[in-house]
């Protein structure tokens, strides 16, 4: 990069730095001057000092509420304009003995105390919590939802440790291909316009190729936001949604762990202190169980091979400072297709993500606010290749715009990210205020192998830089008004982006009204060749600035994609049992990549720019009773691609391609339940889905390029299919039941949990993936029962 | 913020069991799994994943006049990617000169390329004749035929007409007498000298791209060569080489004009044979009832050089004609454009 280049980042780099040092106190500008107190600190848990979210903050005089607030995801809490003067300081929370002190609050002191809590079952019932929002499957606001360790053990699973991935494949709007692959589109958008976060830490490929893992297990989680879209000002980067995961701390009063064995997956977790109370860790090491285990049993290759390692470090530095460094490793191999005489040959992919971080939660002395701090790096390496390579073929081939599988070498793509960002946030008594800096220096490599041929793809180092505001006004009434901005610098124009942003919540009794807009950018882009289901492959690419050199060869010059999103949802409590929700959404996006169409069975590809619009509605119910819990939701979706091919006039008599993308699921069920009965905990879902898109063929038979007086005796011509009109079929629908049972024995500070479950258990013959070639059709996991087994202990 | 009573979900810590309402949701599990796998147990849908077509063939060839055999490649269209057997196609194939009602029926010989797959190419020994029509009918057993009809244009020679000087636009057209069809792959390569002779290789040939330049006049199509504006390209050409010496520019020792005159049917988008465009089945195509394309045609070329003062006035250097004979150490450069 030139040094220009570098001297100008620096130069936005120091000017984002002073307008957000500026930002903090235009932001709050009582914070530090005016004549009030402040008490500030962690709440932590008193049998493992894991942070307690939600828990309710206020001082009291005479009974009276002076001030109140609750703690964030790290058990971060700032109370401030406190009027000088001695108060009853409470801190409760839901089955926690409530903590009680008498403070002495002088003006402009802040005060640092951080809690732990002990647990009290019997105060359950009788404590208040004063909160915004807690998880569900109804619990949607404007596109976000929670999610939470125990919504997990809701669902039916494989495995006796539960993983995220299996909960949003539940939720409408969430589409898969299958049970293999590794990919989520959310409301319309694809996989790689997901930002997925895992303690900051950027992962781009974060789910397994077998659909039912990702690098998320259920028993190093915390907390996971999901932002079907509409997403505030702190997220950037992406045009579709955000997956904001935060794991949990190890415990670090005592060491506990566990190891748990199924036909799938095989684990170990061990947390526990470094220094007691102060320093813990945990580790969580997955490996696949699957050639060796459930494919020994079922008439079905299952040729994936994954795992995950994860270690997290936490220290409580002081009362004022949290401190943790997070790792994680995950690799991936598996071949969707399998070889058939005269079709697709069977191709390998492989992926790996390493990434490693460190998040730094303060409670600044001088002024009423909580900051984080957070540094990382991510590494992600994908690879696509023959299993093996067939023989080369010479003199073959009568042009040169056919490229045989033997000619093609493993392709490959690599991201390297590393990021720092500081996010701020000042509670008020009517706003709220969060702003925050990011700078993130990315490096893009691929070898692409002319995989796609209209674009040059390079190693290329990025750097970007953003910054951005929201404020939380709390009008009254129940009325929230969060708007806010990103502004943004890409590397494809001169001028920074702004962003603009906008949650509205209004909280009237049972009912809630929610909406948010948004516009978004992405530079970095991930580039599919969506043609088929089976692909995965994906390349990373940074979007090139218009030049006069690649004006014309790249198709990507100065096209930074964008999306605007537009929300719209109501949800209604009718009792502490009982909730509905309903949102519509609308996702437009703008400048998609996607592959040229042709009628060439090959593996190579030209780009072509397309516009994108997806919209739709989702309906969700929640019913939580003693023991037994029911959930149904129903998604409708509706995404539409048109593409911009110039050959479109001539073949098709119209300008623009429209058509809908492989992922255009239009109807989405999934019914869940779970109750207890005799010890035994239970778990249903039944998800269905309508067909997916797909091409569907008139026939098959070869081509000759008649440009000259051809000698049509040597030229045995190119095989060629004869397509209808681009995804104009679509696949059968899509749906299997899933049951899961399982029982823990407790034997002292140890316990033996058995879970045997069915997938598929009507023996559904789900259709993973058709190859028109051949007719061969790959269908997902049939009837499978499993047994797993855990042992734990702590 | 609102204040609300909550019920964090604890799976373990919930009160005390709820027999009455399990048992409730333990029947309907029991009811679902039941109607799901008597429903469901097994079911698989059938996809139509191929529609199927009325159309039996797909044909590609060339009807040329000269040789005494003529061949064209026959393609089933199948239901499934597979390979061709061995063994006759299901197929009879006629051809009639429609200009004299003449009639063969081919016969078909099974080829092999170097992977091993057979294709089938159907061939009768008869020549064909200029401004002839011919129909070419594939006829399945069931009855089912493909079929492309084709006209061999009349039979033209290219003539060179008097230069055209006007100030800076120096052109020298060529007439292809009585054409009246579509000329294609119209290239005009130019045989220059560069240097002066000093011992070595000191020649190279460049073609340049002329179709879709012609003009269609009473006495046919002419193609307007414009020697003014290829000296430029010619200049560019040498200088990205480092073979560009002005002082003593570039000379032309001979000129050379080939295209092919065709049916009216050879009529590719935009006159350029893409084939990312091309291969979209029925794009280029003249057969009926099927998919490829049967073309009819010839080729003509003309071996010139303009008058030196013609090629002065262009600007290229004067050359003596004796040149033009050494041609054994002519190097090709630049290439054929436009392909």
């Amino acid at each position: 990069m030139p040094p220009t280049h570098r001297c100008s980042f620096r130069s936005i780099c120091r000017f984002f730095l002073c307008l957000s040092i500026a930002g903090l106190f235009v932001l709050h500008p009582k914070a530090t001057f005016a004549q009030t107190a402040t008490i500030s600190g962690f709440v932590s848990d008193a049998s493992d000092g894991q942070p307690l979210e939600l828990v309710n903050v206020a001082v009291y005089e005479d009974n009276q509420l002076i001030q109140g607030t609750v703690s964030n995801q790290d058990g971060a809490y700032v109370l401030n304009r406190i009027p000088p003067g001695t108060y009853e300081f409470v801190v409760s929370f839901i089955g926690y003995e409530v903590y009680r002190d008498s403070i002495r609050f002088r003006a402009d002191v802040v005060i640092n105390r951080s809690i732990t809590l002990t647990q009290n079952a019997e105060a359950m019932d009788e404590v208040i919590v004063q909160t915004e929002r807690v998880s569900g499957a109804a619990r949607v606001t404007a596109g976000q939802q929670t999610i939470r360790p125990e919504d997990l053990e809701l669902l039916p699973s494989p495995d006796v440790t539960p993983d995220l991935v299996n909960y949003l494949t539940s939720l409408p709007g969430v589409v898969s291909v299958g049970d293999r692959g590794g990919q989520l589109f959310i409301r319309g958008g694809e996989p790689s316009q997901n930002l997925v976060l895992l303690d900051r830490m950027i992962i781009y490929q974060p789910f397994h190729v077998l659909g039912f893992y990702s690098a998320f297990p259920g028993d190093i989680l915390n907390r996971s936001d999901i932002y079907a879209g509409g997403f505030g000002s702190r997220f950037g980067g992406r045009i579709s949604s955000v997956i904001d995961v935060l794991t949990r701390n190890g415990n670090n009063r005592k060491f506990a762990g566990a190891a748990s064995l199924s036909p799938f997956v095989s684990s170990i977790r061990l947390e526990g202190p470094i220094i007691p109370s102060r320093v813990s860790f945990i580790a969580s090491v997955r490996e696949s169980f699957i050639e060796q285990g459930a494919a020994q049993y079922i008439d079905t290759p299952l040729p994936f091979a994954f795992g995950d390692v994860f270690a997290k470090i936490h220290a409580e530095m002081n009362a004022r400072n949290r401190f943790s460094f997070s790792y994680l490793r995950t690799h991936d191999r598996g071949t969707l297709l399998q070889e058939v005489e005269g079709g697709t040959p069977a191709e390998d992919i492989r992926w790996n993500n390493t990434g490693f971080g460190m998040r730094w939660v303060m409670l600044p002395r001088f002024i009423s606010a909580s900051a984080e701090l957070d540094v990382s790096y991510t590494r992600f390496e994908s690879r696509q290749g023959l299993v093996a390579p067939l023989p080369s073929i010479p003199n073959e081939g009568e042009f040169s715009g056919q490229i045989r599988p033997s000619d093609v070498p493993p392709r490959k793509s690599t991201i390297e990210n590393t990021h720092v960002g500081l996010d701020v946030s000042f509670i008020g008594d009517r706003v709220d205020g969060h702003a925050g800096v990011s700078v993130r220096l990315t490096s893009l490599d691929s070898q692409l192998e002319g995989l796609f041929q209209n674009i040059d793809l390079r190693r290329v180092s990025l750097d970007e830089a953003a910054q951005y505001v929201q404020l939380d006004f709390k009008i009254g009434e129940g009325l929230r008004i969060s708007p806010g901005v990103r502004i943004q610098f890409y590397q494809v124009s001169i001028d920074p982006r702004a962003e603009p942003r906008l949650r509205i919540v209004w909280d009237k009794g049972i009912h809630q009204v929610s909406t948010a807009f948004g516009l978004y950018n992405q530079e970095i882009t991930g580039i599919t060749d969506r043609r088929d289901a089976a692909s995965i492959f994906t390349a990373w690419t940074s979007i090139p600035q218009p030049t006069r050199r690649n004006l014309r060869r790249d198709i990507r010059s100065g096209r930074l994609p964008g999306a605007l999103h537009f929300i719209l949802g109501y949800r209604l409590v009718t009792n502490d049992n009982i909730e509905l929700a309903v949102e519509g959404f609308l996702k437009d996006i703008d400048n998609l990549f996607v592959p040229e169409w042709t009628a060439f069975p090959r593996f190579t590809t030209n780009l072509q720019p397309a516009t994108g619009k997806s919209a739709g509605f989702d309906v969700r119910a929640e019913w939580r009773g003693n023991k037994v819990y029911a959930s149904v939701n129903y998604g409708y979706s509706n995404t539409t691609y048109s593409a911009e091919q110039a050959s479109i006039q001539l073949w098709y008599g119209e300008e623009t391609l429209e058509y809908r993308p492989p992922h255009d699921r239009r109807h989405q069920i999934n019914a869940i339940s779970s109750w207890e009965l005799l010890g035994f905990d239970m778990s249903m879902k039944w998800e269905f889905g309508s067909g997916l898109p797909f091409n569907r063929a008139i026939g098959f038979d070869a081509f000759i390029l008649i440009d000259d007086l051809v000698n049509v005796v040597d030229i045995p011509g190119a095989e060629r299919v004869i397509y209808e009109r681009p995804y104009n079929g679509i696949l059968p629908a899509y749906h299997r039941l899933d049951f899961s049972m399982s029982r823990a024995w407790e034997f002292g500070n140890s316990e033996l949990t058995l879970q045997g479950s069915m997938i598929n258990l009507y023996n559904r013959k789900n259709l993973f993936y058709l190859d028109v070639f051949t007719l061969q059709q790959v269908n997902q996991l049939p009837f499978v029962p499993t047994l797993g087994v855990q042992f734990s202990f702590n | 913020m609102q204040t609300q009573k909550t019920q964090i979900p604890q799976k373990h810590d919930a009160p005390s069991l709820n027999v009455q309402a399990t048992w409730k949701a333990l029947l309907l599990f029991c009811l679902i799994a039941i109607f799901s796998v008597t429903t469901f147990s097994g079911c698989e849908e059938n996809v139509t994943a191929i529609l199927g077509t009325d159309n039996p063939y797909t044909l590609y060839g060339v009807f040329t006049p000269g040789p005494d055999t003529q061949w064209v490649r026959v393609f089933p269209i199948k239901d499934r990617l597979e390979l061709a057997s061995p063994d006759p196609l299901d197929a009879t194939f006629i051809s009639t000169n429609l200009s004299t009602g003449e009639t063969h029926t081919w016969r078909d010989s099974t080829t092999q390329d170097d992977r091993g797959r057979y294709s089938h190419v159907f061939w009768a020994p008869f020549n064909v004749d200029y401004g002839h029509s011919y129909r070419v009918e594939v006829t399945r057993s069931d009855g089912a035929k493909s079929w492309a009809e084709v006209k061999v244009p009349e039979l033209s020679e290219l003539v060179e007409l008097p230069a055209d000087r006007s100030f800076r636009d120096v052109k020298q057209p060529i007439l292809v007498k009585e054409a009246t069809d579509r000329l294609i792959q119209i290239n005009v390569t130019y045989e220059t000298i560069y240097v002066p002779t000093t011992g070595g290789s000191t020649r190279l040939n460049f073609t340049l791209p002329y179709t879709g330049m012609q003009q269609m006049s009473p006495e046919g199509w002419v193609v307007p060569i414009q020697l003014s504006e290829d000296i430029f390209f010619l200049r560019e050409q040498l200088s990205q080489t480092g073979l560009w010496f002005p002082s003593f520019g570039v000379g032309v020792t001979s000129m050379t004009l080939d295209l092919m005159v065709v049916d009216n049917a050879w009529n590719p988008p935009d006159n350029v044979f893409d084939p990312d465009v091309l291969v979209q089945p029925g794009t280029l195509s003249n057969v009926e009832n099927g998919f490829g394309f049967v073309g009819a045609g010839y080729k003509l070329d003309l071996r010139f050089r303009p008058e030196n003062d013609v090629l002065v006035d262009a600007g290229f250097r004067p050359t003596d004609d004796g040149d033009d004979e050494e041609e054994d150490d002519d190097d090709q450069l630049g290439g054929k454009q436009g392909q």
